[in-house]
């Protein structure tokens, strides 16, 4: 295993947690006049960190075996599409 | 006559009905927002496509409030008549409408069936206040609760607990994961789209109780469309795991298995039903105990905008899919004559009656093989039955009198005969000419008799 590699994977753990932490981060509350449920609310928030985690990992991978060639944001457009 | 305001829930606006006119108010606040969306190539193209309904700004000033017209959807429904197909293509259209508001930069605030309404077979969202501009860094979608609660778990209920849809009349908001989950059995709460939809909101729900936390996320807002769109598809994907798988009825084969039809006495009712039509050209035409939609599709043909009752599930699904097959304008409807939908809502006011809906809407009623399922088995009296019908109609009515000696006529009086011996023809007429004037009588060979009847005034 390469330093190189090693140190790239570590970059990807330590961004997956940052993403964690940053979308569990809540803000004000929201007031919305339809009943959000609690229950669909939470799985919201789960959800939401799930999907967070699962695009920034495909991300930071498409960046780590990319050649250079393509930008940061044209991997996210593709990603959106 | 000016209606209290049909919806007054939503902070930014209401609806009225003033006499044959759709009206909405927008509060001074929301009315910049509005005109934004309903400026957008977004807002135009669906009005283009009719999925979204026709809306005309009839006043607008700076600070004032907003005043709006939308075309009026010739007959009113709601999901409590829809069929379960209805249903699906109501829900897909939701669906539709809250993707391709986030790529303007908008999401849907409220996502429940009251916002669709059909013309013909086709559905149309109707609320245009039911968008706003969205916080591009919230990943969450307020009104994702409120399409599970009014469309999914309706929808899985049907499907899954074999609950009516019609059922969705006492639930505003659909219902709850609680509502369903006790009913489940283990296997099925282990069900994909059931477990994400009921079992899983039901647990968190009973670990962390009902006080809502509702609360937003901050994300970058390439990372918050995702996530929005993400969910989306997983919506999709519960709808069609939800859709049911429908059976045929007893009614919905009833048209090719009606053994006191033989073929001749079918063709020259065909043919009289249709030489009414194209006489009297109808522009709207109600066909009460419209089956499968045998007659409703004739008179679409012949240029009607038709709405077609029957009080049976499948036969309703069956026409409104060969309505949608051959894009007619039919909106069949889960309704019986004899136990209308009623008003609700508060004050009665919120969602109209079916009869209501119906009184004087119509050129041309037909109730063909109908008159002694009403007689017999609701115990309607004669005269009530033709009052209805001069209700429903300016102009036109066709009916179709079963005599005493008829098979099913027999079958459904079980021995009662004496009770009914006066139902004759002569009955019939006494009490439809109290309103109409025959004007043509074909007797069919099977006994039965149609009648063509013009109001009398």
């Amino acid at each position: 295993m390469s330093a190189r590699f090693f140190f790239r994977t570590m970059w990807l753990a330590l961004g997956v947690l940052q993403i964690a932490a940053v979308v569990c981060a809540f803000e004000r509350p929201a007031h919305a006049y339809v009943d959000p449920g609690s229950g669909y609310m939470l799985l919201q928030v789960i959800g939401s960190m799930f999907a967070g985690a699962i695009f920034y990992l495909r991300h930071r991978l498409r960046r780590l075996f990319a050649f250079g060639a393509q930008s940061s944001s044209e991997t996210e457009t593709s990603i959106d599409k | 006559m000016s209606s209290p305001a049909a919806t007054f829930r939503d902070p930014a606006g209401s609806l009225r009905i003033d006499d044959d006119r759709v009206l909405r108010t927008v509060h001074p606040e929301y009315a910049e927002d509005c005109l934004n969306f309903l400026g957008s190539e977004l807002a135009q193209s669906w009005i283009a496509t009719g999925r979204l309904v026709e809306t005309r700004v009839l006043s607008s000033a700076p600070g004032e409030q907003l005043e709006l017209e939308h075309q009026r959807v010739f007959f009113p429904s709601y999901p409590w008549e829809w069929t379960p197909g209805q249903w699906i293509s109501a829900a897909e259209l939701t669906l539709d409408f809250a993707e391709q508001q986030l790529s303007i930069g908008r999401v849907l605030k409220d996502a429940t069936p009251l916002n669709v309404l059909f013309e013909g077979s086709r559905p149309v969202f109707v609320d245009v206040l039911s968008t706003e501009a969205r916080e591009l860094e919230n990943p969450l979608w307020m009104a994702y609760g409120q399409f599970v609660r009014t469309f999914l778990l309706p929808l899985a209920a049907y499907k899954y607990l074999g609950w009516s849809l019609a059922a969705s009349l006492s639930r505003r908001d659909g219902y709850e994961p609680r509502d369903l989950y006790p009913y489940l059995s283990a296997w099925t709460r282990l069900h994909p789209a059931i477990f994400s939809h009921v079992t899983l909101p039901f647990l968190l729900e009973k670990k962390n109780g009902t006080n809502n936390s509702a609360g937003k996320l901050k994300q970058r807002p390439d990372v918050a469309l995702y996530m929005h769109r993400r969910r989306i598809k997983h919506l999709r994907r519960a709808l069609h795991a939800f859709t049911p798988k429908m059976g045929d009825s007893k009614w919905s084969t009833y048209p090719e298995s009606a053994s006191h039809y033989s073929s001749t006495d079918r063709n020259e009712k065909r043919e009289f039903i249709e030489r009414i039509l194209y006489t009297a050209r109808p522009a709207h035409v109600l066909d009460i105990g419209a089956n499968t939609g045998d007659y409703s599709r004739l008179a679409a043909q012949a240029g009607a905008n038709v709405v077609a009752w029957d009080a049976d599930v499948a036969a309703s699904e069956q026409n409104w899919r060969a309505a949608c097959e051959s894009r007619l304008p039919i909106l069949p409807l889960i309704a019986d004559a004899a136990r209308p939908t009623p008003a609700l809502g508060w004050q009665n006011a919120e969602t109209s009656s079916l009869l209501d809906r119906a009184r004087g809407r119509f050129d041309l009623v037909m109730m063909l093989g109908l008159i002694h399922h009403l007689l017999l088995i609701d115990q309607i009296p004669m005269a009530e039955i033709a009052r209805l019908v001069n209700e429903f109609t300016t102009r036109w009515a066709v009916v179709e009198w079963v005599p005493a000696t008829d098979v099913r006529f027999r079958d459904l009086c079980r021995g009662r005969d004496s009770l009914y011996a006066h139902l004759d023809e002569r009955a019939f007429l006494r009490s439809f000419t109290q309103y109409f004037e025959p004007v043509a009588r074909k007797p069919l060979s099977n006994g039965r008799v149609l009648f063509f009847l013009l109001r009398n005034h």
